[in-house]
Order: C-alpha cells, then structure tokens, then sequence
C-alpha cells in the first residue's frame, strides 16, 4: 500500500520541516512540596474508588506494609495469600503471615502486588512501564490490583512523570500504563459499576520511607 | 459506508419520528441527559485553568495540522524504530484489506476489539466476519450492541440508548439459560466479564483504536475506563491499531494538555482510569506482549477536508461532548442519525464522509442554539461549520425545490424592509385571527408540522416594530 502513503501524502502537501511550537508549559496550580503531593495523591486515589494506605519513616516498613496488605485482604474478605510482581521487593513480606507466591499466571490469581515507578499528584495516578518485572497483565487480570509507590517518586503532574519514562535508560515501554483507580464501566444507565474487566479493588500503599 | 448499513436507511425524518415513539429509548436518553452535562459541569469549575488549556490545545493541534505530513512521518519512522509497522489507507476498503491480510498472515481465528470508531467507519467486523474471523467487542457498551446487532448509538457510551431491562433480556439469551430475573447491574457486569475474559485469553488478534498518536515517541495512546483496551492489546500476539490521520499530536510532553481536556468534556473525570501508551511490539528480554505491533492509518477523506471550509472539524478528540449537550440529539438519540458519528459532530462529519445528498435533513435538523461550540473543548465551531453545509446545500442546488423556493422568497423579504414589514404585520394578525376563530386552523395546511407537539403560538395582533414605535411616540409626548 505504498501507493495509498504516497497519495495520503501528496494530497496533505509537500514536507516543509515541521518548527517546533514554542507554547509556555500550563500546569493546573496546587501546593507543590513533598507532604502536599502525597497529600493529594491519596485524596484524588480515594475519590475513584481506590484505598490507600501511607506508611511513613517510623514504621518498621515490612510490618507496616504487611499489615496493611492484610487489612485490605481481610476487608474485602479475601484469601491472604498474595502473588508478587518481580519488580516488588519481597522483604517487605511477612511469610508467617502472608501466603506469597511468584507465579505469572496472572489470569488465575486472585491479588497481585506490584511497584509503581512514579504516582502523579494531579490525577491521582499510578506509573507503571512494562518490563520483564512489571508485566502489564498483572495491572489487569486479577481481581485485586495493590501498587506499592514511593512518595520520593510522585511527581505533581503528568508532564513530569512521562518525561521521567522518556528519559529513563529504557526509553518508552511497550505498554505505559497510567492507572488511576479500579476498573469500571457506566455502559448499563449510566451507573458506575467497579470491576468491569480489570481489577474490582486498587490498593495503593506510599512507602514514604528512605528506599 | 457499506452496503449493508445503508440498505437500512430510512431518512433522518422518519428515523427521528420512530425514536420520539419510542418508550425504552426516550427513558434511556431522560437518564443520560443530566448525568453527562452535570458531570462535565462540575468537572470543569474546579479547573480554573481549563480555558487557557483549551487554548493550547486547539493551538498544537492547528499546529499538527499544519504540519500533518511531517508528524505522520515522524510517527512512522519511530513506530518502525520500535519494531513496529505503519500501514497507510486512503478508503475504509483499503484499510479492512490491510488488516485481513495481517489476521489471515498470522494464522488467526479469534479476534478482540477494543471499542474504535475507526473501526465503525470502516464496518471492520464485517468485513471480519465474512472473511470467517471471529470477532468480540470488548467494551461493555460495544459488546452490548454487538449482541443486539445494533451499532454504536453515542461516541463514548455505545449502548446509552439500552435500558437496563433490556439488557438483562439480551443477556438472558446469550450468557446461561437459568439466570434469575431482575438481576443488579453488578451482577449484569460481572457475567459480561466472565464472558468476556474467556474471549481475551484465546484471542489471537487484538484490535483497538487510538485516541492519540504521539509522533516523537511512536506511541499510539488509549483511554478506557474497563481496562478492556489493555487485556486487548496485551494478551494476543498481534495487536493492530487503527486509527485515522489526524490523531496525531507533535511531542509526548503535547498529551496532559489533551487528556486535561478529554476526561473532562467525556465523563467529568479528570483523567480516565487507564490511559495507555502502546510503542511497538514486545522487547526482549520481557516475554510478555505481542510479538507484532501494526498501526493502520486511515485517510477516508481527512486529506481532503484539510484543505476544505471544514478542516477545524479535524481537531475533534472525540469527547461527546456536542452531542451530550444537544437538544436534538438528546431528543431522537444517535441511531436517528444513521452515521457513524452523531449530533452536532456528526452533522459536520457525515456530510464529509457520506457525501451532502445523504445528509440535508441531518444538516438542518436544528436551530443552532450554539451550544455544541461552546461546549467543545477544541473550539471547533461546530455551529458555523453546520451553517456552512447548509450555505453549500443551496448554492449546490441540492436542496428542495420547495426549501428552494421558500428560502428564495425569504431572501427577499429580507432585502425588501418594507414588505417585510407588512408580511410580519399581516401574519400576526392572521395568528391572532386564528387563535380566535380556532376553526380557521383547519383550512391552513402549512401550520401541521408546526402544530404536531405544539400548541399554536398565541400573537398579539401587531408587530414588535408597531409597538416599539407606539412606545416611542408616547414617551415622546410625556
């Protein structure tokens, strides 16, 4: 179909070199320091429907993030045995406590952890690149998604996260994902209904400790 | 347009009558209405900066635009740096040609969609169809329709003109035999998802549209709130994008700009709960993904329309918005269109697309009360791009002779100030006498269509002129 590009082409007009555009960045403005952006990431996470916890320097971070794990199992009465991405780190895991697997055959596992690699404050969202550590599926097939995330990595707004992925050793993943809350659908009157091919639950824990 | 769907057609007139008939679907849209405008309403107050972003937007996509040549190359020459493949369609024919070709290279039987309107301009499950493929729609709303045979009736929520009840109807007769009865929208999903993951995990093709193409990074961006786009692309091990050519925005730092714009003006969220940026194949050492990645870029006519009265209509970023906002639209609903892209962004595209003889009730069905154009958050003067096919309806002669003849006389009545004057004083009267004598209606034919759904409108007898001078007179004398 070479033809068909070299009509589209024709028809659009001839290559002049495209100039860049010059426009002045335009961020909506909030409160912009460390515990504003954590602040507001988990009022924005909260707002569509995810939980958040936020664990902070003090806490012991395995029993912290163990704990929190449970709490969200037992709530949403759910079995207490979690499958790992390989991107998570498995120190954060109390083995006594939690039943922990590595298996990737996310389309049979009931809760998934994976890591983020950055949050943005402004839309309440989750940055997950895919890579042999982080795959994508795992943000889609089980029933109940929980994100790990730094606080150090939350970004204020979108720009800043996608130009930490466009610049990283890696460049562009195959799939991006920018995850803002649990799968829904409005497809039947208008009514939110959670869970529509992705996770029901989001789970987000901000390990706001020096990593 | 295939065959098939035009076969179907019976005129926006008619088409338009039935679906005021219709009970299920005037509730339907009552249910709607609000939900949307509100949303968006709210949405849009706690962003101060929401006009300024409009601006910028409408700025870098005049921009690329401008420049659609040297951005669609550039996206090119990246999606092939990722290992992926661009294949480039000037009709919907050529398009559905390229993408059997891929399906029947890779050997495939069974194919998932993610919702496209690409896709529904090219009727590419059709042609999917009847080359023996296996196609399942995977967004809730387009799985709903495509059950019920039916096609997308609004841009962003394919099934809107469904009730609930009817739904659980067609999914009695296509999920289990024994389900109970008025069953909770919950449970509604919850047997389309179990249906739905069977399909995604033994598909071999996956199909999904794009709401943007990002030329410097080769990256083809995708916005649902299900999560069915990404279990579409992920899973199978070849994914085509299909995506038309004036998706494409210049830089990856262009895209907040517009997803600040497309969650709001849609739904009233500030951002979708997924957005993803598919660049290429999969890259070792990750096993995950597949292992093709082809974008199929379609014309049907954009090239053209670029360099036409109407180019403004290709910064559309398919939000829903117009039709959202619409009293027509809002009225008869999206099949009375009988086009792919209903309300006020159909009226400008159908025409473009379909051609104007088709399309003149279409383009007339409205008063142009404007307020498509200022809800759009691409500043796309949806009202004069309207008035603009009419302009070009008449001065093409392709109007009636009757609508001809009427808007003739018009014209001239309103060069002449004097027997426009006395034709609005004679025809108050008229309307006073008929309010009068009620009786007297009987004889006047040409007031039935205005009659049907209205009462006659009450006159007072004169003219605002005649009053606006007698009130002059008598202000004088006091």
């Amino acid at each position: 179909m070479n033809q068909a590009r070299a009509n589209i082409l024709a028809c659009l007009g001839a290559s002049t070199g495209a100039p860049d555009l010059l426009l002045p960045a335009l961020k909506p403005a909030f409160v912009n320091d460390a515990n504003s952006l954590v602040a507001l990431l988990k009022t924005k996470l909260l707002a569509v429907h995810a939980s958040v916890d936020i664990i902070d320097d003090n806490d012991d971070t395995a029993t912290a993030v163990t704990a929190s794990v449970l709490g969200f199992l037992k709530q949403k009465t759910q079995p207490l045995s979690v499958t790992l991405t390989p991107a998570v780190d498995k120190q954060y895991f109390d083995h006594a406590l939690l039943s922990i697997s590595h298996s990737q055959d996310y389309a049979h596992c009931q809760t998934v952890v994976t890591q983020a690699t950055a949050g943005v404050a402004e839309t309440g969202s989750l940055i997950l690149p895919s890579s042999l550590a982080r795959p994508t599926l795992a943000n889609f097939l089980p029933d109940n998604c929980i994100v790990l995330l730094n606080a150090a990595d939350i970004k204020p707004h979108l720009e800043d996260a996608l130009a930490t992925v466009q610049s990283s050793k890696v460049g562009m993943p195959r799939a991006l994902n920018i995850i803002s809350g649990p799968s829904k659908t409005a497809d039947i009157e208008q009514t939110l209904v959670y869970g529509a091919h992705g996770p029901i639950q989001l789970h987000v824990i901000i390990l706001s400790h020096d990593a | 347009m295939s065959t098939a769907m035009n076969s179907q057609k019976v005129g926006f007139r008619p088409a338009s009558q039935t679906a005021l008939n219709n009970p299920d679907l005037q509730q339907a849209l009552a249910r709607a209405r609000g939900g949307f405008v509100d949303k968006r309403q709210i949405a849009i107050e706690a962003l101060p900066e929401f006009e300024a972003i409009k601006a910028r937007a409408k700025a870098i996509k005049d921009h690329s635009l401008d420049h659609l040549s040297d951005y669609l190359i550039e996206f090119e020459e990246n999606v092939t740096a990722s290992g992926g493949q661009v294949h480039w369609a000037q009709t919907t024919e050529q398009a559905n040609e390229i993408i059997l070709n891929i399906c029947n290279e890779a050997k495939a039987r069974k194919i998932t969609k993610g919702k496209s309107m690409i896709s529904e301009e090219m009727q590419l499950n059709a042609a999917l169809e009847q080359a023996d493929f296996e196609v399942m729609e995977t967004d809730l709303g387009e799985y709903i329709i495509q059950l019920a045979k039916e096609t997308p009736s609004h841009i962003i929520a394919p099934a809107v003109h469904k009730t609930k009840a009817q739904i659980e109807t067609l999914f009695d007769q296509f999920h289990a035999a024994d389900l109970p009865s008025n069953r909770s929208r919950e449970a509604l999903v919850s047997e389309a998802r179990l249906r739905l993951r069977e399909a995604f995990l033994s598909a071999d093709v996956g199909i999904t549209g794009a709401n943007f193409l990002v030329a410097n990074t080769g990256s083809t961006v995708l916005v649902t709130n299900e999560g069915n786009g990404d279990l579409t692309a992920s899973i199978p091990d070849v994914h085509i994008v299909t995506a038309s050519i004036d998706k494409v925005i210049p830089k990856l730092s262009d895209l907040p700009t517009f997803l600040r714009l497309l969650g709001r003006s849609a739904t009233g969220q500030e951002i979708t709960t997924y957005t993803t940026l598919f660049t290429g194949p999969k890259q070792a050492p990750d096993e995950a993904g597949p292992k093709a990645f082809h974008v199929v870029l379609l014309d049907n006519g954009r090239s053209e329309i670029l360099h036409s009265e109407f180019k403004a209509a290709l910064r559309c970023i398919r939000c829903g918005a117009c039709m959202n906002h619409c009293a027509v639209y809002g009225t008869v609903g999206g099949h009375a269109y009988e086009s792919v892209y209903p309300g006020p962004i159909g009226q400008v595209m159908t025409p473009l697309l379909n051609g104007l003889e088709g399309s003149l009730d279409t383009i007339s069905a409205c008063t142009m009360n404007g307020h498509c154009s200022v809800v759009c958050p691409m500043s796309i003067p949806l009202t004069d791009l309207i008035r603009q096919h009419r302009i070009n309806a008449f001065t093409q002669n392709k109007n009636s002779l009757i609508e001809r003849k009427g808007l003739g006389a018009w014209q001239w009545l309103s060069l002449h100030p004097r027997a426009y004057c006395l034709g609005t004083a004679l025809s108050g009267r008229a309307v006073k006498m008929l309010n009068a004598w009620p009786f007297l209606q009987r004889f006047t034919p040409m007031l039935r269509g205005w009659k049907t759904g209205r009462a006659l409108m009450r006159a007072q007898g004169t003219t605002f002129q005649a009053q606006y001078k007698k009130r002059r007179q008598h202000e004088d004398t006091t």
